[in-house]
Formats: structure tokens, C-alpha cells, sequence
């Protein structure tokens, strides 16, 4: 082989080069077979290379890190602080500390809502206002304006109580899990964010598939909350 | 990139090339999705060290492979630890490993695997993600000759592995 030493060959196939070394390499492959053949082997690496992870940077970009970037997430540190319960000082203290971390997102838009989740363990588990509003509110009776607005209530092919909400900022489906909500499914809201992943009509198409049975009536749905959603 | 993307947005665009990196790292699927989940998790904690209009890339690149890194120690401070104690027991662990090998992985892969961590990620960098030598060293805080002799050791090793003249 000539002169030209295997960083060098590696550096030219890298597109690392200067013009006058790229010339130099590109002459000493004109007249050295063994060169041209070793850089075709390093152009094939490279390919072979990029073909076997080129799949992961085409793929859909999966659910746990769009719900992880595009909503309210607050640690689950934060989150479990105990709160005074219906005092404007919860509401203080939630945007401060959503603000602290600096993990609140939409705040700017949106400075009455501290995070309406947590992640832990790639599970995500509603808090503040959509806890609030899974527990207690009811399709039936919710005023017009709340701010969480709760569809259907069902249960799912695990037994489990699942119900769809609907917010600014998020929108998605909650399933009970040992007195906690966990979020099964989650888009960027009606009216809020960039993201509209998922339309009403897509929410509901999502909760037919989870649903064993039909949705809850009124009287079955007040019932459910008087067993606290067991 | 568009600076008037919020972070989380820019941030959810380089989602794809995350998981190709975090791919590239680890040895399996499960673990690049994990490493990629903690890697996006400390960038949104530390977004205020992130200086707009210098590369999200390859700051949060950077971010993973030192989580990486930190994960490798200590994988292998636990494996100092427990393998001879554990050693009978892993006999048929070891087996079922070898069957998956078979079955899941193909050439590039296993071949990947026999380079040190050091040569994995350089060869992730520059040849699979088309970072210049330069901003792969920065990422990496090696200088560029270090790099450069990294890529040669890890092709010449790749090929070995793959059947292929060196």
C-alpha cells in the first residue's frame, strides 16, 4: 500500500480532510488498488453502521418521552409534599416550586397550574388539579368552566377504573392504581401547547379499546366514587 | 434549529437522535430507552446550563454518554462485587444469554459489543450520528488525535469482528 497510513485513509472516508490531503488520498487511490479496496471497506463499515441504527432515528418518537416533554411533569418529590388543601398558599407554593425546578412547563402561559402529573419509573401518576378532579368530579354534575373536565368512566380489561379528562394543557386517560391515578394515556390539550397528538374523538377511540364493557352511567359513575373508585 | 422552539420542543425533535445514540451506547433496547428517559430528564433539570444558540446536540449528547458512563462503573463495581458469590447460580443465566445472542443480535451488533466502551462511543459519534471530529472530541472532552487514533482502533477491531480484513 502507498503512504497514506490508516488515519489518514479513515480521516479522508470521514470527510475530514483538507482539500490538499483529500487530493493527496484521492491520487494515491488512483493508482493503489489495495487503498481503493481498503477505503471501499471503511465506506462500507460506515454504512453497515448507519443502516442498523438508521431505524431507531425514523421511528416514532414513543409515548414515555412525549408525556416526558410535553406536559406538566413535576418529580414525585415535589409532588407528594403535603399540601394544605384548598388554601390560595397550595397554589402559591406549587407554582414556586414548579418554577424552582424549572420542570413546570407552560407556565409563562398558564401561571394557575402548577404540574397535573409526575413521572416515576416511566409511570406517570396525575397530582394537584386532575387528582382532584379524577376523585371527586363527576360528568354529570362538573361545571361547564372547570378547567378539568371529565368524559367517560369505564373499567378496564384488568378490572381497573379508567376515566378520560380533558384540560388546557392536557388531555388523556387515568386508570386507578392503589388510590393513585395513573396516567395511561396523555396529549397536549384542546386549547394549550403544540402537540395535538390526540383529538377528542381519538381519546375516546383510545378509551373503547381499554374499555371491557360499556362506559358508566351517571348513577353507576356517583357510585363508583362513593367506593372510592375501587 | 428554530431559538423560538420552547426547549422541550427542540428538545422532543432530537428525540429520534437520542435514541440512536443511546442505542449505540447500550447493549439492548430496554436499556438505550431507559438511558435515553434519564438522559432527557437531567437536560430539562439542567436546561439553565444549556447556552442558546450553541448545539443541543451534542450538549445533550454529552449528557448521556457521562450517564452512560456513570451507569458502566457501576455495572462493574456490582459485578466485581457479586459474580464469584453468584457465580453457580449464573451458570444458566449465562446460557439463556448466549441463546438470545443468537437469536437477536446480528453481526453489527455483537461486534459492537466487543469494542470498549472508550471505542464504542467515539464509532457512535462520528460514523453513525456524522458528528465532525471536532465537536465528537468536545463531547467526548478527549483531544482530537485521541479521537482519531479511537476510530482506527475501533474500525480495525469492528472489522475483525465482522470477518473482515483490517
Amino acid at each position: 500500500m502507498t503512504e497514506i497510513d490508516a488515519t489518514t485513509r479513515m480521516a479522508y472516508v470521514d470527510g475530514e480532510l483538507d482539500e490538499i490531503a483529500r487530493r493527496r488520498v484521492e491520487r494515491a487511490i488512483a493508482i493503489d488498488p489495495v487503498l481503493e479496496e481498503a477505503v471501499a471497506r471503511d465506506r462500507a463499515l460506515r454504512e453497515r453502521l448507519q443502516a442498523r441504527f438508521a431505524p431507531y432515528a425514523e421511528a416514532p418518537v414513543p409515548g414515555r418521552f412525549r408525556a416526558l416533554l410535553a406536559a406538566d411533569i413535576v418529580p414525585i418529590a415535589a409532588a407528594s409534599r403535603p399540601w394544605r388543601r384548598g388554601s390560595r398558599y397550595r397554589w402559591a407554593q406549587g407554582a414556586a416550586i414548579a418554577a424552582t425546578l424549572v420542570l413546570g412547563l407552560w407556565i409563562g402561559r398558564q401561571t394557575d397550574a402548577p404540574g397535573l402529573v409526575s413521572s416515576r419509573n416511566g409511570t406517570v401518576v396525575a397530582r394537584g388539579r386532575l387528582e382532584t378532579a379524577l376523585d371527586t368530579q363527576l360528568a354529570a354534575t362538573q361545571a361547564n368552566d372547570a378547567p378539568i373536565r371529565i368524559g367517560l368512566t369505564f373499567r378496564n380489561h384488568d378490572g381497573s377504573i379508567c376515566r378520560t379528562f380533558s384540560g388546557d394543557t392536557l388531555q388523556g386517560i387515568a386508570c386507578r392504581d392503589n388510590r393513585r391515578w395513573d396516567v395511561a394515556r396523555m396529549a397536549a390539550g384542546e386549547r394549550g401547547g403544540s402537540y395535538r397528538q390526540a383529538s377528542s374523538g381519538a381519546l375516546v377511540g383510545q378509551a373503547q379499546d381499554m374499555m371491557a364493557g360499556s362506559p358508566f352511567s351517571a348513577g353507576e359513575e356517583a357510585a363508583a366514587r362513593n367506593r372510592e373508585w375501587k | 434549529m428554530d431559538e423560538g422552539l420552547r426547549f422541550e420542543e427542540q428538545l422532543l425533535a432530537l428525540v429520534p437522535r437520542l435514541r440512536r445514540f443511546a442505542m449505540s451506547l447500550s447493549r439492548n433496547e430496554a436499556d438505550g430507552d431507559d438511558l435515553c428517559q434519564a438522559a432527557l430528564e437531567r437536560a430539562l433539570k439542567s436546561r439553565d446550563k444549556w447556552q442558546p444558540g450553541t448545539r443541543l446536540d451534542s450538549w445533550t449528547m454529552t449528557i448521556m454518554r457521562n450517564i452512560w458512563i456513570d451507569e458502566v462503573r457501576i455495572r462493574r463495581r456490582r459485578a466485581e462485587t457479586f459474580a464469584p458469590a453468584e457465580a453457580g447460580e449464573a451458570v444458566g443465566d449465562a446460557g439463556d444469554r448466549r441463546i438470545e445472542a443468537a437469536v437477536e443480535f446480528d453481526n453489527i451488533d455483537r461486534a459492537m459489543m466487543t469494542l470498549p466502551d472508550e471505542q464504542r462511543e467515539a464509532i457512535a459519534l462520528v460514523l453513525i450520528e456524522g458528528f465532525a471530529y471536532k465537536e465528537a472530541a468536545d463531547v467526548l472532552e478527549i483531544p482530537i488525535g485521541t479521537l482519531s487514533s479511537r476510530l482506527v482502533r475501533g474500525r480495525e477491531a469492528l472489522m475483525q469482528a465482522l470477518g473482515e480484513v483490517a
